[in-house]
């Protein structure tokens, strides 16, 4: 079956299949920074934004995302880039494999979350698992990240 | 030092966020084969018959490959020097699955939907053989997990696998049963960790390609690319000269990618098929199919006079390698080696024990590698003998633990898989670190605890660990520097990032020494035909011996620069005034980029190339203290870590941030195995916890704070003062938290993880037990 | 999993007349753990079309489409306004906001989840289910129902009502299933308490409630009896996260911490 989606602002046509899933078809199509790190909707190296919100690419089956914005970090990039130089200045970028997905959530929580507490950053980034860091240089980046953005 | 023990960022963290590909799934070739596993459902079983007919006619399968297809030759998985300590017990594909998971035949297929399809029409019929599932039963059990001809061990290291024995090993110093009995204060207890999973976050991927040489270009996520080399090339027959091996970058390995996974099967497939195939483990396959850490039984002896000082230890291990035998010598070795040193003034110290075979998941090199379980161990019983000396631990420890200009007969008896080598504690900051650890977590307020209200207690405990920096007389890393017209220059080291940052930080070190800055050194790693030798990420090896190495290059390329500058402005090498950037001798100067130029284009042409090799005379350790606060519920024994506070002397930093950032990472994988992680397994052999959900890692909401700092420390012989700072991390948070949960509530826990319903259980023992006396 | 078709429904009609005439077809909710269930589907189909993603404050009662993700559930104030966000505080601790903008409180529900953070606070509130076609019944009802319904859940309902609300999730770590979750609700009339990942579901006390509504002090004895009465009649069982004993440790302990919070002004 065929689907439309507007990936990183550029309207796309996908054939896929019924029982597909977006993280597949991203990837598929190049959207290297989309990874798979597990297979039971736990890690979130996966996430991408779905009309801005923050979501598991690998349960989000394509035909579902018909019509939706979807954007991945190559959409992104200049934020990105920004967001890198504050983990970059905190060591908080080792093997990087969460690095994409975390920075889409972190991009996503900019917008959501108005002087959030420590508390609601970490509520909001709990589930973009990381087994490198040890998760306090990454907290200390996001929010000099979001003090930055105020 | 103006690059190096500086906070500069990785030389790769932004192009990753950014999301360029860089990983090895993402340049595998988009032609490539999908390669897929057919996996044993049994703990232990012989293939009777097994028919793939049905799989080959499929079609879009390409190939289907059993035991019948492939040479019978056994080989080890691990990624350790040759010859490897770890017996050769591995086929690529064998009559007998030995673990639930274990590779019984493999497809290529054009697609993943055909391969998976292909898998299901893959006729076996297993004998189901009763399995070994109790490493303390193992030895001489009735049933053999490996009764087959052509295994072998490399050399002695106690193989013994007709009684389900991969490794033996024992050491005494002085004698400990005669010195346990002049001692007037004894405590025995024994100690068992559990398997933990690296539940790095990329799963293992490898893809091959035959490229217009006709060669086996393989990418792989491995820390370890010559040993991978080496090892396809004498287990498939395939000439060394034939095989490429490319590191790309790695999503995390942590000692889980210190081995083969993938790659005999991707290379078996392009060699016979001439086409580009490729493997990428589901997160199901890396719990059930890679390795798990080693879990062991360690009864620990310590026998002490009133007055505080420690005389005796005696530690025997008993250690579980599941199914194969990869770094089973080794990492059972280094619980010992790497732990007992620290109480380096006894009297006696004997350590020895068995590795035996089981039908588990085989268990494998993890970060720590046998220090964290044996430091949970002898920091645990430490604080059990100062309870009974009613000494304080933190006093105890200071008078017994090794102090700087020391040295341990440890560390001459016992290396890694073979004798080890004598070296004085150049540099160790421990007294310092335990110091400096006191006062950072407020100890003295808080020890043993303070009952807050909400019944709540808030206690701290603490642990002291050593590691090592690579495998002295075996672990050698190369470096070649190349120089550019334009004055910058290429960087390459056979040494594996794996995302600890080597890249970064050895491009510090030669920037230092070429007096340059880290964006003019070039680096590329890791790729056995561009790249010179390096053994891999392992055994803190990387910033003391592949760094060395890199230092070696860089002051050799100096020195090739002065000479040829001295050459054109007509002067001695040594009149020559060099800053990194301009050469000047008397009136005269020349720049850098000038004289690259020069070279390259212009006059007396030549490419200034140098290559510094490097192989440690010793194993200089990174010590630590690591002390840990806790909340506590006094009803329910759940608690909330509040602050794990590592002061750690590693020598010169080299790059401040990373370095951090090694520690800090240890520290929460090391908590992990402390109290949240564990591989749990069903009746029949079956993982139980072979998913996300139900094997739970640390996270952000788990660490509340993390107070890390380094000792001032100078390691001469380390690159510009270095020692290794890899593994040191992760070893005392077991030790810290069970020792913190003692001083709140009076239990002791003596298996891991530290749970709530066992300190609970605990409470609920002793309530019992003063009530009754 | 195979599917064969992805349909997106345009009334519920249509949906209903799709799912009854093929037992291989099947609706979706969030869909967020779809790919970990084995059996093959026909059609799946889809219920985004239908404008059941939004929550209404409908003046006595709060309307929540079940096709609400579980995101949207937590941070709606009028979510929020029940018993001081006891509520939201239980959402907030299902994985991270990536698996809470895909999953659907609709599907949460339909799935009866026995350690879901989501029914357990919410089955101490008076929730009713709306089904199509046309079929009511109160959360505690569908919880206790075995046999297959082959109803769309569409709405889910819940009577406003003012109060103080406690939860508490018994966890190592932030994203695995609970060991064991107590909520407990205090409209100032009366406490109603559940008790949900046993393992077993969640589930009202109600002997204890019952014997707790009648007293006029609550003094530690009275916890006493109240727990006990939970113990006696409750069953409570063991798994890979605790022991049967520890579940009924921890269900007294949290029982009473909640009353005690929710008596407290």
């Amino acid at each position: 079956m065929k689907i439309t989606l507007k990936l990183n602002g550029h309207p796309r046509l996908f054939e896929i299949t019924p029982n597909e899933y977006l993280l597949d078809t991203l990837r598929k199509n190049n959207m290297t920074s989309v990874k798979n790190g597990c297979d039971a909707s736990s890690c979130g190296a996966c996430s991408v934004l779905i009309d801005g919100k923050p979501m598991l690419s690998c349960s989000v089956l394509s035909a579902r995302a018909d019509g939706c914005e979807v954007t991945t970090v190559e959409g992104i990039q200049k934020e990105v880039d920004h967001i890198s130089d504050f983990f970059g200045d905190e060591g908080a970028d080792q093997c990087g494999f969460c690095n994409s997905g975390l920075a889409l959530t972190i991009y996503a929580l900019q917008k959501d979350l108005k002087n959030p507490t420590d508390e609601e950053i970490k509520n909001y980034v709990v589930g973009n698992l990381c087994r490198c860091s040890g998760y306090q240089a990454q907290f200390i980046a996001i929010k000099r990240y979001l003090e930055d953005q105020k | 030092m103006k690059i190096v023990k500086t906070k500069i960022p990785s030389i790769d963290g932004k192009g990753i966020m950014m999301g360029r590909p860089a990983y090895t799934d993402d340049l595998s070739d988009p032609n490539s084969l999908i390669v897929k596993l057919l996996r044993s459902p049994y703990a232990f079983a012989k293939i009777v018959s097994i028919d793939t007919s049905k799989a080959e006619n499929l079609e879009g399968v390409e190939l289907v490959l059993t035991y019948k297809d492939v040479p019978k030759k056994s080989f080890t998985r691990a990624g350790q020097g040759y010859p490897e300590p770890s017996p050769h017990d591995k086929f690529v594909f064998d009559e007998y699955a030995r673990y639930v998971g274990d590779e019984v035949a493999c497809v290529a297929a054009v697609s993943e939907v055909i391969a998976e399809k292909a898998l299901s029409l893959i006729e076996v019929k297993y004998e189901q053989l009763e399995a070994v599932l109790d490493f303390e039963t193992a030895i001489d059990s009735p049933i053999i997990v490996h009764p087959e001809d052509g295994i072998l061990e490399m050399f002695p290291i106690g193989f013994e696998p007709k009684r389900n024995i991969a490794a033996v090993y024992g050491m005494e110093v002085g004698k400990v049963e005669k010195t346990l009995k002049e001692c007037e204060v004894i405590i025995k207890e024994s100690f068992y960790t559990q398997a933990q999973a690296h539940a790095m976050m990329e799963p293992h991927t490898v893809n091959a390609r035959l490229d217009i040489h006709n060669r086996l270009v393989l990418y792989s996520s491995t820390q370890t690319p010559f040993h991978v080399r080496r090892i396809v090339s004498q287990t498939l027959d395939v000439p060394l000269s034939r095989i490429r091996v490319i590191k790309p970058r790695v999503g995390g390995g942590f000692g889980g990618k210190q081995a083969l996974h993938g790659e005999m099967f991707v290379s078996l497939v392009t060699l016979r098929t001439g086409k580009p195939s490729k493997i990428v483990y589901s997160r199901k396959e890396v719990f059930e199919s890679t390795f798990t850490r080693h879990p062991m039984r360690v009864d620990m002896t310590l026998g002490a006079m009133k007055d505080g000082t420690l005389k005796a230890i005696d530690c025997h291990v008993l250690s579980d390698t599941g199914a194969y035998g990869e770094h089973a010598l080794t990492v059972f070795m280094v619980t010992g080696a790497k732990v007992l040193p620290l109480y380096n003034k006894v009297d006696a110290v004997r350590f020895n024990g068995e590795v035996v075979y089981t039908n588990h998941v085989s268990a494998g090199a993890f970060r720590g590698y046998g220090a964290i379980q044996g430091n949970f161990a002898l920091e645990s019983a430490i604080d059990i003998l100062c309870t009974k000396l009613d000494m304080d631990p933190i006093e105890f420890r200071q008078k017994n633990m090794i102090v700087e200009g020391e040295t341990s007969p440890i560390f001459e008896i016992m290396g890694e898989g073979t004798a080890g080598t004598a070296m004085i504690m150049e540099s160790c900051k421990l007294d310092y670190c335990v110091k400096r650890g006191i006062e950072l977590i407020d100890w003295k307020k808080k020890y043993p605890r303070v009952d807050l209200k909400n019944h709540k207690i808030k206690a701290v405990g603490m642990a002291i660990a050593m590691q090592g920096s690579g495998i002295p007389y075996i672990d050698m890393g190369a470096a070649t520097i190349k120089l550019n017209d334009d004055g910058f220059y290429n960087l390459m080291v056979g040494a594996t990032d794996i995302g600890q940052g080597s890249d970064t930080i050895l491009a510090q070190i030669a920037a230092e020494a070429l007096m340059t800055t880290v964006d003019k050194v070039i680096v590329y790693s890791s790729d056995s035909d561009l790249t010179p030798f390096d053994t891999g990420a392992y055994a803190s090896s990387t910033t003391y011996v592949s760094g060395n190495a890199v230092l070696k290059a860089a002051t050799q390329m100096k020195e090739m620069i002065i000479i040829e500058a001295a050459k054109v402005l007509k002067v001695e090498p040594k009149d020559v005034d060099y800053d990194g950037v301009v050469l000047k001798a008397k009136d005269q100067q020349i720049t850098l980029s000038d004289l690259s130029n020069r070279l390259t284009y212009n006059e007396d042409q030549k490419q200034l190339t140098t290559t510094g090799s490097y192989v440690g005379h010793k194993s200089p350790p990174p010590f630590m203290a690591g002390l840990i606060e806790i909340d506590i519920d006094k009803e329910t024994g759940e608690f909330d870590i509040i602050d794990y506070v590592s002061v750690v002397d590693c020598g010169t930093p080299i790059n401040l941030k990373l370095a951090q950032g090694q520690v800090e990472g240890g520290i929460v994988q090391g908590l992990g195995m402390a109290a949240f992680e564990e591989v749990r397994y069903g009746k029949k052999g079956n993982m139980l916890s072979n998913s996300f959900l139900y094997y739970k890692i640390p996270t952000t909401k788990q660490i509340h704070k993390l107070t890390t700092e380094f000792a001032e420390s100078y390691e001469t012989s380390g690159p510009f003062g270095a020692k290794s700072v890899g593994e040191i991390g992760i070893d005392t948070p077991p030790a810290a938290l069970a020792n913190a949960v003692y001083n709140a509530l009076g239990v002791r826990i003596t298996s891991l993880p530290i749970t709530s319903e066992k300190i609970y259980n605990a409470m609920q023992e002793k309530k019992q037990k003063e009530s009754n006396s | 999993m195979d599917i064969k078709h992805f349909h997106r429904a345009e009334s519920l009609e249509e949906a209903y007349q799709l799912l009854t005439e093929n037992p291989k077809n099947i609706i979706i909710g969030g869909g967020i753990w779809l790919k970990m269930s084995k059996p093959s589907v026909d059609t799946l189909i889809d219920l985004s079309e239908l404008n059941l993603d939004q929550v209404i404050d409908r003046g006595d009662f709060i309307e929540i489409g079940a096709m609400v993700t579980l995101r949207d559930y937590e941070i709606h104030e009028s979510i929020r306004a029940f018993g001081d966000g006891f509520l939201s505080q239980g959402i907030s601790k299902i994985y991270g906001v990536g698996f809470r903008n895909v999953a659907t409180v609709g599907g949460t529900v339909a799935g009866r989840y026995p350690f879901s953070d989501l029914i357990t606070p919410l089955l101490s509130l008076k929730a009713k289910l709306i089904f199509y076609p046309k079929l009511e019944m109160t959360l505690e009802e569908y919880l206790n129902t075995k046999t297959k319904m082959n109803h769309i859940l569409t709405h889910i309902i819940i009577e406003k009502e003012k109060g103080k609300g406690y939860f508490y999730k018994v966890a190592r770590t932030s994203t695995e299933f609970a060991t064991l979750n107590v909520a407990v609700f205090n409209n100032f009339n009366e406490i109603r308490i559940v008790v949900g990942s046993r393992p077993a579901g969640p589930v009202l006390l109600h002997e204890a409630m019952e014997y707790l509504n009648k007293q006029k002090e609550v003094t530690d004895e009275v916890l006493d009896k109240t727990v006990q009465l939970m113990l006696d009649n409750t069953k409570f069982g063991s798994n890979y996260q605790a022991s049967i004993q520890y579940r009924q440790q921890l269900a007294q302990t949290y029982v009473k911490r909640g009353i005690k919070e929710v008596l407290t002004k």
